[in-house]
């Protein structure tokens, strides 16, 4: 049997007195969609941070195809060395699109898309122009390609975002609450890109608040509370069958103001 | 009066050329000292951010004029005898990059992490990063320190009449030495420096109106 795309094993990270990831494993297999709710300050984001070692765990080990790419036992140390190897590699693999865009103020969203191609993936520049005019279009921003991203309402630097991160060409892309840092009514168009990915058959972990989204594009949903998966399964079960009292706790929560949130919107519209 | 200072403005003026020159070029010297220092300062490798640090704290902690009376008077002892020119050249950029470097630091630490963050996910290298992403962001916050210690470099200049560069208060020095007439002589030498460093003056507080405009926004 092939090994899955990655691997966690074990992966925690404390910040100070704080443990905010415990013992975390997990698997993604190819094309998979994971989705993590939970409570702020459950882990969700910083469990993300870790995949592409933005964090860097104090313990646990990842393993990308079958191949181990950072082992860390508890608190030990590691060379820049080994450092650099396993972010190089698990940087290759992973995309990531951030709740509060983090576009380059300084480039037009053309350049924020095509930097990394000539930077990185060493690109000429007209190589790099044309695969970032095509990333744009897909996000639906062929006609903001020369703006920059002060222009762009949140939504569209979200899709810009996107874009960056879609051309590196990630076997996996990584989403931090990428709606979270949105005005409601620009939400649907940045969810509705990543919708139109899903089908493209790339792997995905999303973090998010949008229940209804999650269900949607979910193989799997993971309930993250105090730094700990408490529960997971197939998103119809997780969303009306939760088995632990936290799940639905949270998920009663969420649900009561999201359906709060609509009245309001229906009274005033 | 007017005299005399029609006799001496003709040497006044060629030394505030060489005072002009020496600015230029020890703020470049000075300028990619302190980019240097600041990166190595940065560094992961502890021995080259102590290195920085040392670099820094010594020049800043240290007269001007006594490290230019070393480069002029005391490397001669170790057979190295700089030219006037080259001292003071030296001498003004090494100081004033440990200045810089502080500024450049600044510059770069004022950056959103978020940045950082957009760049390695992305998979660049942290120097890359450097370049592409933080310092042609940084150079807004830093160009207007930048602009005011040129200011204070083309005055600082002065100090190198002590290791015989012909800069304008040398020149003023050896006009003063034939003519006796002190006070006029120095007094447009001080009104030569004031000409040409107020325009400096209002050009950095537009730069600076415009920096703080920019990031208010």
């Amino acid at each position: 049997m092939a090994a899955p795309l990655l691997e966690l094993q074990g992966i925690s990270k404390r910040f100070g007195r704080v443990q905010a990831v415990e013992g975390i494993s997990l698997t993604l297999e190819p094309g998979e969609v994971i989705v993590i709710i939970g409570p702020s300050g459950s882990g969700k984001s910083t469990l993300l941070r870790c995949v592409n070692l933005l964090e860097l765990p104090d313990e646990g080990e990842i393993r990308v195809d079958g191949e181990t790419v950072f082992r860390r036992s508890r608190g030990a140390a590691l060379t820049h060395r080994q450092i650099d190897e396993a972010q190089r590699r698990l940087r290759r693999t992973t995309s990531m699109v951030f709740q509060r865009f983090n576009l380059f103020p300084h480039l037009t969203a053309l350049q924020n898309v095509t930097v990394g191609l000539t930077w990185v993936k060493g690109l000429r520049r007209d190589e790099a122009r044309h695969r970032g005019l095509e990333l744009l279009a897909q996000v639906g921003l062929e006609d903001k390609v020369e703006a920059y991203p002060a222009q762009l309402s949140g939504g569209q630097q979200q899709r810009v975002a996107i874009a960056r991160a879609l051309g590196m060409n990630p076997r996996i892309m990584l989403f931090d609450e990428p709606t979270s840092a949105l005005d409601p009514e620009l939400v649907e168009e940045v969810l509705h890109v990543i919708k139109r990915l899903t089908k493209t058959g790339m792997a995905k972990i999303i973090v998010t608040h949008e229940m209804g989204f999650a269900q949607d594009v979910a193989d799997r949903v993971l309930f993250m509370d105090l730094g700990r998966i408490v529960e997971e399964g197939p998103p119809h079960r997780m969303f009306t069958a939760p088995a632990n009292p936290r799940t639905r706790a949270f998920l009663r929560k969420i649900i009561h103001r999201n359906v709060m949130a609509e009245d309001h919107a229906n009274i005033r519209g | 009066m007017l005299e005399v200072i029609g006799d001496a403005l003709p040497f006044l003026m060629a030394g505030a050329v060489t005072t002009i020159n020496i600015s230029i070029v020890a703020m470049g010297v000075g300028l990619i000292l302190g980019l240097v220092a600041a990166l190595c300062r940065m560094s992961r490798v502890r021995l080259v951010q102590w290195g920085a640090v040392g670099y820094i704290e010594l020049i800043r902690g240290t007269p001007l004029l006594a490290q230019l009376f070393l480069l002029y008077y005391g490397l001669p002892q170790f057979g190295i005898r700089l030219e006037p020119f080259t001292a003071a050249v030296l001498g003004l950029g090494i100081n004033y990059g440990a200045y810089l470097a502080e500024v450049y630091r600044a510059g770069i630490l004022s950056i959103d992490r978020g940045q950082w963050e957009a760049g390695f996910s992305i998979g660049m290298s942290w120097w890359v990063l450097m370049y592409v992403i933080i310092l042609p962001q940084a150079i807004r916050v830093i160009l207007p320190p930048v602009g005011n210690y040129f200011i204070s470099m083309l005055k600082d200049s002065a100090l190198t009449a002590t290791i015989a560069v012909s800069e304008l208060l040398r020149q003023a020095q050896l006009r003063v030495a034939v003519t006796f007439r002190s006070f006029e002589i120095y007094a447009l030498a001080a009104l030569i420096y004031f000409i040409m460093s107020y325009p400096l003056s209002l050009a950095v507080g537009a730069l600076e109106r415009r920096t703080t405009r920019g990031t208010r926004a």
